[in-house]
């Protein structure tokens, strides 16, 4: 299990996003997912999850509805909304760009000088 | 676990908390829920209770912490999202008030008239009585400037304390700043290059300067040296003058004036925004009070001889009051000039805040004028309620079904109540319009006591006040259908039976004392207005002794250095006087120190030689043809001649028959002495009959009469000559006296006028008051006419079926609607007789102006009572007429 790399800033909104494009989840689901999605590699503190849901809900990214879960217990369930939808699309494309470019640079060999 | 779409048949339940508490709960149930799924999980992999419990709250975090922080993010939601909820229902609100309004033009329409007519006629008041009453006296800490005068026995007060009491009060700890000032001034010749030019002045002891902490734009006060002088040169000009006469001269400071020939040097120049701290009463030139060069007087506590009397003006010390200030000073003299004291005819001392001292004519009128056109709103609040009500009732069936759809009743409330505030807004901006429209005709009628710089505006203050009144009136004559109409059910209202008028109690007794109050207050109006017009008739009657159109003053203020003896006054006047006989005839002119009808006039302290205790009397200083100009018979004795009024000769004395009253009691005064202030004697020689010289509605007061060119005149360059002329030729004969005027001198200004022009002054006051009351009055008498009779039509509205009923077993409808009408006058009879009690007390408060005419008049009052008598007839018959028409057939097939 990789060692808490400390998640940067923004990247827990996008991930909660993309956990939500599949459907409404509870915030004990949208932790459940993240972990098993990465294969127990990613801890996440719970307490930093939720105030991540409530921020973006304030932002209007997401929705929330009371509602029962499978054990017919009240919980709060999150939606994603149109707003949240292009917020999530938006990031996921800056992200992976970001990332091509790290990776890239991080494997350069020997520092090269174009000529 | 779960994961995926939600199951089927979850609950829906509302969106967003409701309430803090709410907020609270769940965000505790959120965190709870999650604890509880991750505790169960660990269960089940293998963990006892406690052990999955510990796991699972160190995997949150800081539970607390946590709940804090997301309650913190929830609220700042909350709040916004509930004013966004709040602003939009009231968006709403507006947008059915104005739909509804469209749908409602009549009574729309009569609502905001009416709104207009009383908003704006509060308003103006308002604006008139704030720039009177609100202003603040341009002073640093003005609300610590006090006078000081002395009070007699009788209780007037003497605006003028002697030197020696005034010597004693500078003494005195208790008063601060104490300093002299002359707020009539004196008019003086400056002699210009371009020629010369009266100039307005005022004199002030070097510590005016302190007390009122006046700003200097340039230059420094006079000090207590420079004062000192036996003529004191140093001048302090205003910053008008200094602008405007002197070019704003850079050097000016030491530079010399001549003023009446004498010079003087400029020590500083005011800045522009120091006022001089005078009423706007006296007769000075027309075009502003402001003195323009103040001169020095000699210092309260080192007075020189010609000092005379002082205006004294001074600092409460910190948490002291005037009346404490009063007492403590009546105390200190008492014990150590009670002499002085007696002398000077003072009882006591008295203290009066400045801004009081200043506001004080207008005061009484102004508040009554306030409580009056609070009266006038009264009544447009009951008779738009009514409106308002009839309007709401109109739509009670949207109301019934609203609130059988789940309408909160305070939601319909707060709908009803928005409309009332709309319309009340738009028809107290209507309001504002007219006020704004008519406020330069009401400033033409101002009185001058009433006349401030700068004027009576429209200005914020002003505004906010209209608006409070127009949010005001909204809130209470919707407040009542309000609450009447929203909690109407459903049932009732489609039936249509809502509301019927029970006899006596409940909801009709509530509308019978609105009508009797509205007729009451109309009722106090009309009784104000008709007293007053009733004075002014009888004030147009008088007759006086002269007719004031036809004599035309000369004014003259002769400059002292070339006129400083009074002989060489006194031929200047004379040959004045007869070059104006030769125009106007003999018995047509005389000289006078005072004119009649002014403002000014000399109080002297009298006694009978050998009476111990001196009374104040009016003294004026006139020459022999004064008697007959004025019409003033002799009723014993005779006047003085020409001859007897010279400088050398014994003082003579006339006296008219009050003065000869008051001082001698009856006993016949001819031949008898009488001793002036500062011990002067003087022989009585002849009685005249009373004549109003003081003001047209002033009873003739106590005068002795001194010879304008004998020793008793202190101030002989200071004269006016009266020319009676018989009308149409006074326009050429005052060019002509002014020609004659500076064919004598030609560095002497005169300045010509009217006598009747000092008489409109002296009734703008009532006429103003009589002119706004009366304005209330027809508004409050017209709202109340027309409220009483759609109150009726209403009435008989309602009772139509029981009416036709009536009348199809067998009642002559003639009679049935004198039984009608009958019944809707009591609530009218009621309120004419409360409104007639109550003004017996409150036209009290117009005594001061009423001339002639007691508060309580009983020619008014019947007046009153006729014109709201036949008025309620009136508004009572016509709506009941209906009643004749009344065809039962049709009224039971609906």
């Amino acid at each position: 299990m990789l060692e808490d790399p400390g998640l940067l800033h923004g990247t827990l909104d996008v991930l909660i996003l993309k956990t939500l494009s599949w459907g409404p989840r509870h915030g004990y689901g949208i932790a459940q997912w993240l972990k098993e999605g990465s294969r127990s590699a990613l801890s996440i503190e719970d307490r930093a999850l939720y105030l991540s849901l409530h921020r973006m809900h304030d932002r209007g990214w997401i929705e929330s509805e009371w509602g029962l879960s499978a054990n017919n217990r009240r919980a709060k369930f999150y939606i994603l909304t149109p707003a949240g939808r292009q917020q999530l699309l938006a990031k996921t494309a800056h992200w992976t760009r970001y990332a091509a470019i790290v990776s890239v640079l991080l494997s350069t060999t020997r520092a090269e000088l174009s000529p | 676990m779960k994961r995926g779409p939600l199951p089927g048949g979850f609950r829906r339940l509302l969106r967003m908390p409701t309430s803090v508490g709410t907020l609270n709960r769940e965000v505790a149930d959120e965190i709870q829920f999650h604890l509880q799924s991750r505790t169960e999980e660990l269960q089940q992999q293998g963990l006892s209770l406690a052990a999955a419990k510990e796991r699972a709250a160190s995997e949150y975090g800081d539970i607390e912490a946590s709940r804090t922080e997301l309650v913190a993010l929830d609220y700042r939601q909350f709040r916004r999202r509930g004013l966004v909820e709040f602003l939009g229902s009231v968006c709403q609100d507006l947008r059915v008030a104005t739909r509804t309004a469209a749908r409602q033009r009549g009574f729309v329409s009569a609502i905001v008239l009416t709104i207009a007519l009383g908003v704006g006629a509060a308003t103006s008041t308002f604006s008139i009585a704030a720039s009177v009453l609100l202003r603040r006296l341009p002073y640093p800490e003005s609300d610590q400037l006090v006078r000081v005068v002395g009070v007699g026995r009788t209780g007037g007060a003497y605006a003028t304390v002697s030197d020696a009491i005034a010597t004693r009060l500078t003494a005195s700890r208790a008063v601060r700043d104490l300093a002299g000032y002359d707020p009539y001034g004196e008019v003086k010749t400056f002699a210009r290059p371009g020629g010369a030019m009266l100039v307005r002045t005022a004199t002030v002891t070097p510590s005016f300067f302190q007390t009122f902490r006046v700003p200097f734009r340039s230059g420094r006060p006079f000090s207590p040296i420079e004062a000192s002088a036996p003529n004191p040169s140093a001048v302090v000009l205003s910053h008008a003058f200094w602008q405007a006469v002197l070019a704003a001269d850079p050097g000016v400071i030491g530079r010399l004036l001549i003023l009446d020939d004498a010079s003087y040097t400029v020590v500083g120049v005011a800045d522009s925004a120091f006022r001089f701290p005078a009423q706007p009463t006296s007769s000075a030139a027309p075009g502003g009070i402001e003195p323009q060069i103040l001169l020095a007087e000699s210092p309260l506590d080192a007075p020189s001889a010609t000092a005379g009397r002082r205006f004294l003006v001074g600092r409460l010390g910190p948490g002291t009051s005037a009346a404490s200030l009063a007492a403590e000073l009546t105390v200190t003299l008492k014990r150590s000039a009670a002499t002085t004291l007696r002398e000077d005819g003072v009882d006591q001392i008295g203290v009066v805040t400045l801004a009081e001292d200043l506001s004080e004519g207008p005061r009484t009128p102004l508040v009554m004028l306030l409580g009056a056109v609070a009266f006038v709103m009264c009544i447009v609040c009951i008779n738009v309620a009514s409106l308002f009500s009839a309007k709401a009732r109109a739509r009670q069936v949207e109301f019934a079904v609203r609130r059988a759809l789940g309408a909160d009743r305070t939601r319909l409330i707060r709908q009803l109540l928005t409309e009332g505030v709309l319309l009340a807004l738009v028809g107290g901006l209507l309001g504002v319009g007219l006020s704004y429209a008519t406020l330069e005709t009401l400033l033409k009628l101002l009185p001058p006591l009433y006349r401030t710089t700068p004027p009576a505006a429209i200005n914020t203050a002003v505004l906010l006040f209209s608006l409070g009144l127009s949010v005001l009136s909204g809130l209470v004559f919707a407040a009542g259908p309000a609450v009447q109409f929203s909690g109407v059910e459903l049932m009732s209202a489609i039936k249509g039976s809502v509301w019927r008028p029970k006899r006596w109690f409940g909801r009709a007794l509530l509308q019978n004392s609105l009508t009797t109050s509205q007729v009451a207050f109309a009722v106090i109006l009309l009784t104000g207005t008709t007293l007053l017009l009733k004075s002014m008739m009888r004030v147009h009657q008088i007759t006086l002794t002269y007719n004031p159109a036809h004599i035309v003053t000369l004014d003259v203020v002769l400059p002292p250095q070339r006129y400083g003896d009074a002989a060489r006054a006194n031929s200047y006047f004379d040959r004045l006087e007869s070059e104006a006989e030769a125009l106007a005839g003999r018995s047509n002119v005389a000289q006078t120190r005072f004119k009649p009808l002014g403002v000014a006039s000399a109080l002297t302290p009298i006694r009978a030689s050998g009476a111990s205790d001196p009374i104040a009397v009016d003294s004026r200083l006139v020459s022999p043809g004064y008697f007959g100009l004025l019409g003033m018979e002799l009723r014993a004795g005779r006047t003085f001649t020409a001859a007897e009024g010279r400088p050398d000769r014994a003082i003579m004395a006339v006296i008219n028959e009050s003065a000869a009253r008051l001082i001698w009691h009856g006993q016949a005064p001819l031949g008898r002495a009488a001793v002036l202030a500062e011990g002067r004697v003087v022989q009585v020689i002849g009685v005249v009959r009373d004549v109003r010289e003081r003001g047209v509605t002033q009873a003739p007061a106590p005068t002795i009469y001194l010879p304008v060119a004998g020793a008793g005149n202190l101030r002989p360059r200071i004269r006016s000559i009266l020319v009676r002329l018989e009308g149409g030729r006074q326009g050429d004969v005052s060019r002509k006296l002014v020609e004659m005027a500076g064919a004598i001198d030609p560095s002497v200004p005169v300045t010509v006028s009217r006598l009747d022009e000092m008489q409109a002054r002296l009734i703008s006051q009532p006429r103003f008051i009589a002119v706004l009351l009366g304005t209330f009055s027809l508004i409050a008498l017209m709202l109340a006419a027309v409220g009483v009779a759609g109150l009726v039509a209403e009435h008989i509205a309602a009772r139509e079926r029981e009416l036709a009923l009536r009348i199809a077993l067998g009642a002559v409808p003639g009679s049935l609607v004198r039984q009608v009408a009958m019944e809707e006058a009591i609530p009218l009879a009621c309120g004419l007789v409360i409104g007639v009690c109550a003004s017996l007390p409150l036209t009290r408060l117009l005594r001061a102006m009423l001339f002639d005419v007691a508060p309580t008049d009983p020619g008014s009052l019947a007046v009153v009572i006729a014109a709201l008598s036949v008025s309620g007839i009136l508004a009572i018959y016509i709506p009941a007429r209906r009643v004749v028409g009344l065809d039962p057939a049709m009224v039971f097939r609906r």
